[in-house]
């Protein structure tokens, strides 16, 4: 039970014009799994994403979902995706009915349906008062945790979310990382895409780093953070400094906390 | 310079989002404006260029009051403003006649717009896509695209709404350079994020929480004021305040990033 | 969006340099001589003459494929004309095309798209925003302040629109994306289900346009004196292209 993508090319365009967006990409999501998917700004990673629930359809390659053909209906069922553009995903008249339009085409009805919008917001942690206004009257991150709650809203087995982070504030950010921690515990399966390193590191299982289209590296995080090549977060960049100027410290440390640690065991030890 | 006194907004439909704000944005210095989302920056900064006017009190740029429609055009040409959703700023078909048309409108000869344009692409980074089609790229390519219709029309005061919200590390810091580089040739500059690691830039913070000012000082200041209330600060600055907390590294340096505060823990000699 | 009738083919050709004011005029020019001309021979020249420009403009055949989409409406012409047209019956039944017909229907279903291969040529050697800063010169000496318009409005309109189009499938796309990842493919009713895409992008649109107002006027557009990337300057070459055409249109119609 898992999303498969396998062998995956994709291109727009066609002609002279045709542009190789996706080059042989192959990596799979379990369930329960986190996956990140990182990589420089038009590098195809919304692209690779719109396939993971057929929107589009890979020039060869396939992708599966549980079994499926992803242009199989009952792929937008399993899988929930948030796009990249907040404001140009909700249509309804009021955020209400934004969320309640997935659970309500799976057949979701009455108090049930209620029940489960007001569990969607405030899982982003917005408050109910807003269920009646105009999505449009929303600030920005307003509008992607609206949005994030619709796709929640119908408890999907795969959650694929396209820089769900950008534009939210630490608050928010920290709320929706404790929802997918949570979620990952229930066994959704997940994959998250990210220009924060930091937001990545610290929950996914695998981390897949796109160039220009081309898998360059998939492994752990633990991988990604001894692999030198690659772009490191503040953090770690400082601990490879400090160990390269001869201070004991562990290199693959990206959090604050465990820096904090590793920096101080090693200079009290040197300070004796 | 902007003024904001006794500003409070609200919008049509009864949302009260300002509430009696005092801001005075001195020529040539450097504002970053944090807040948790909702909090009204972007419509504090819409009142900055008089897109929005303000219900109660008065907005004022360069002496000019943005309530009055005389000096309507005059205003928005001291402050150019990039918006926070790239996908409701564009006004061209491409990317080079999006970026050409606040030049246009400034009405400069062709020479020296097409100058600009290509100075201002090559800026953020977008030179072989000049010609492509805006609505086939990516949210980042679309976002840089934004940055340089501003950066070409050259204003003495520029607003940015997080402007640097979908793009990667390098381009985060590509932008940010160029801001820094403005400002020192004496550009005013307003910046809001959600990036905390920018505000250290700044000479000043100011922090928005539900429509008032709840704090407003140098970044050491209200980023020491933000570490003590317990909420998150920039990663390698959380770690230089726990270190200077627990008497490792000299309690006064305020490092601006990760090397520097590798030189207070283990300076090279 | 290579291809596609009426788009822009970036390159380099003598064509792709020519002022866009020289090449409207000349497809002006031409158009009348192709409306002029009743022989099928004559419109052979035309045809020949267009395949020259093709190979000029280095589009190789995308010009000619491009009026593909066309094609059932060119029948549609031939086929009215065909057998509404009053003359000698092909066969002998009530409902016949006539020779008279078939003779008059191929007349102007070449003409007609002969008009739109040429247009198609300038369409696709001019840059949308030059084709607009030719109309805006052209129109600017006309006395249109006194109906309170300027010609930068009209030229800026012009852009918006060619803007716009994309802009609004784009927005459409968006949605429909976001209606279907949610499920819209699970809804009972498929009348209720144009409708559910139709609507919102509709409204969307409304907003769209309030967000490129808000845009503009924040980029200083006033409506009045503006200038463009793209500056038009008539060279030797246009002027002789010019006059070349000019000179054969009015030796053909009036000798
Ligand atoms: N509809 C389209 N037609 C043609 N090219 C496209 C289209 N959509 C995207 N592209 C191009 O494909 C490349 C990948 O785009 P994509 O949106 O997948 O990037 P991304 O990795 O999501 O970038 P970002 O981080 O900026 O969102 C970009 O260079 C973009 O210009
Ligand atoms: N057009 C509008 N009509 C009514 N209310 C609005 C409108 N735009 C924004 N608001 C409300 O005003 C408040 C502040 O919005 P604003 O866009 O200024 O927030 P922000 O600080 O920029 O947030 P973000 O970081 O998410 O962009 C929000 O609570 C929002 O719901
Ligand atoms: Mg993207
Ligand atoms: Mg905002």
């Amino acid at each position: 039970m898992s999303i498969e993508v396998n062998g995956l090319h994709f291109s727009y365009g066609n002609g002279k014009k045709r542009l190789t967006i996706l080059k042989d990409v192959t990596f799979s999501v379990g369930k329960g799994e986190f996956v990140g998917i990182i990589g420089n700004v038009g590098c195809g990673k919304t692209t690779l994403i719109k396939h993971l629930n057929g929107l589009l359809v890979p020039l060869s390659g396939n992708v599966t979902v549980d079994g499926f053909a992803s242009s199989k209906k009952e792929v937008c069922r399993k899988v929930g995706v948030l796009f990249q553009q907040p404001s140009k995903q909700l249509f309804c008249k009021t955020v209400f009915e934004d969320i309640a339009y997935g659970p309500s085409n799976f057949g979701m009805k009455g108090d049930e349906l209620e029940h489960c919008v007001h569990d969607a917001i405030e899982k982003v942690g917005l408050s109910s008062d807003i269920l009646g206004s105009s999505p449009f009257s929303l600030s920005g991150g307003e509008m992607r945790l609206v949005a994030l709650a619709g796709v929640l809203s119908s408890s999907p087995d795969y959650l694929v979310l396209d820089e769900p982070t950008s534009g939210l504030s630490t608050f928010y950010k920290e709320r929706l990382f404790k929802t997918l921690e949570l979620l990952r515990q229930n066994g959704v399966g997940i994959v998250l895409v990210s220009h924060h390193l930091e937001d990545v590191l610290g929950v996914a299982d695998k981390i897949v780093y796109l160039t220009e289209g081309k898998m360059v590296f998939e492994g752990t995080p633990e991988e990604y953070l001894s692999s030198l090549s690659l772009p490191a977060p503040e953090i770690t960049v400082l601990m490879r400094e400090l160990s390269s100027s001869g201070l004991a410290v562990k290199k693959t440390v990206f959090s604050v906390e465990d820096a904090f640690n590793e920096i101080v065991g090693a200079l009290s030890e040197k300070r004796g | 310079m902007i003024e904001l006194k006794g500003v409070s907004y609200i919008y049509p439909n009864g949302n009260k989002v300002l509430d009696d704000i005092y801001i005075r944005i001195e020529n040539g210095s450097f504002t970053t404006i944090l807040g948790d989302n909702g909090s009204g920056k972007s419509t504090l900064i819409r009142h900055m260029n008089g897109l929005l006017k303000p219900s109660q009190g008065v907005v004022s740029v360069c002496g000019m009051d943005t309530a009055s429609p005389a000096d309507i055009w005059k205003i928005r040409q001291t402050v150019g403003m990039v918006f926070q959703d790239p996908h409701s700023q564009a006004v061209g078909a491409t990317v080079e006649e999006d970026v050409a048309f606040g030049p246009e409108n400034l009405a400069l000869e062709s020479d020296e717009i097409r100058l600009r344009v290509t100075n201002a692409i090559a800026n953020v980074g977008l030179e072989c896509l000049e010609d492509s089609l805006l609505m086939s790229l990516s949210g980042g390519q679309l976002q840089k695209t934004a940055i340089a219709g501003v950066l070409a029309m050259v204003p003495e005061i520029l607003i940015f709404d997080e402007v640097t919200s979908m793009l990667d590390s390098d381009s985060r810091s590509q932008i940010i350079d160029i801001v820094r580089q403005l400002n020192k040739r004496g550009k005013t500059v307003v910046y809001v994020t959600h990036h905390m690691e920018e505000a250290l830039f700044a000479d000043r913070v100011i922090v928005l929480e539900n429509g008032y000012i709840a704090s407003d000082g140098t970044p050491w200041d209200v980023f020491r004021e933000i570490y003590a209330s317990g909420r998150k600060v920039p990663p390698h600055l959380e770690l230089a305040f726990r270190l200077q907390d627990a008497g490792m590294i000299s309690p006064d340096v305020f490092p601006m990033d990760a090397l520097s505060l590798k030189e207070e823990i283990c300076p090279s000699r | 969006m290579e291809g596609f009738l009426f788009s822009y083919v970036a390159g380099k050709s003598i064509l792709h340099g020519l002022d866009p004011r020289v090449k409207i005029f000349s497809v002006m020019c031409l158009s009348i001589l192709i409306f002029k001309s009743s022989a099928l021979v004559d419109l052979l020249v035309f045809a020949l003459l267009f395949v020259g420009l093709t190979i000029l403009a280095g589009s190789g055949l995308s010009g000619i494929m491009s009026v593909r989409p066309l094609l059932p409406i060119f029948v549609f012409i031939f086929l009215i004309h065909s057998f509404f047209t009053e003359g000698a019956a092909l066969f002998n039944s009530q409902f016949s095309p006539t020779y008279e017909g078939l003779l008059k229907g191929s007349l102007v279903t070449v003409r007609f798209v002969l008009l739109i291969l040429y247009g198609s040529l300038l369409t696709s050697t001019t840059r949308p925003a030059v084709i607009t800063a030719g109309i805006e010169r052209i129109l600017r000496p006309l006395p249109l302040r006194r109906v309170g318009v300027t010609s930068f409005e009209i030229a800026t309109m012009m852009s918006l629109a060619l803007y716009f189009v994309p802009h609004l499938l784009w927005y459409a796309g968006q949605i429909k994306d976001s209606q279907l990842s949610r499920g819209s493919k699970y809804r009972r009713n498929p009348i209720s289900g144009t409708l559910s895409l139709a609507i919102p992008v509709l409204k969307g649109s409304m907003r769209m346009a309030d967000d490129v107002a808000m845009a503009m006027e924040s980029r200083c557009y006033q409506g009045n004196f503006r200038t463009s990337l793209f500056e038009l300057k008539m060279t030797a070459r246009d002027v002789l292209v010019c006059s070349v055409v000019l000179g054969v249109t009015a030796l053909v119609l009036y000798a």
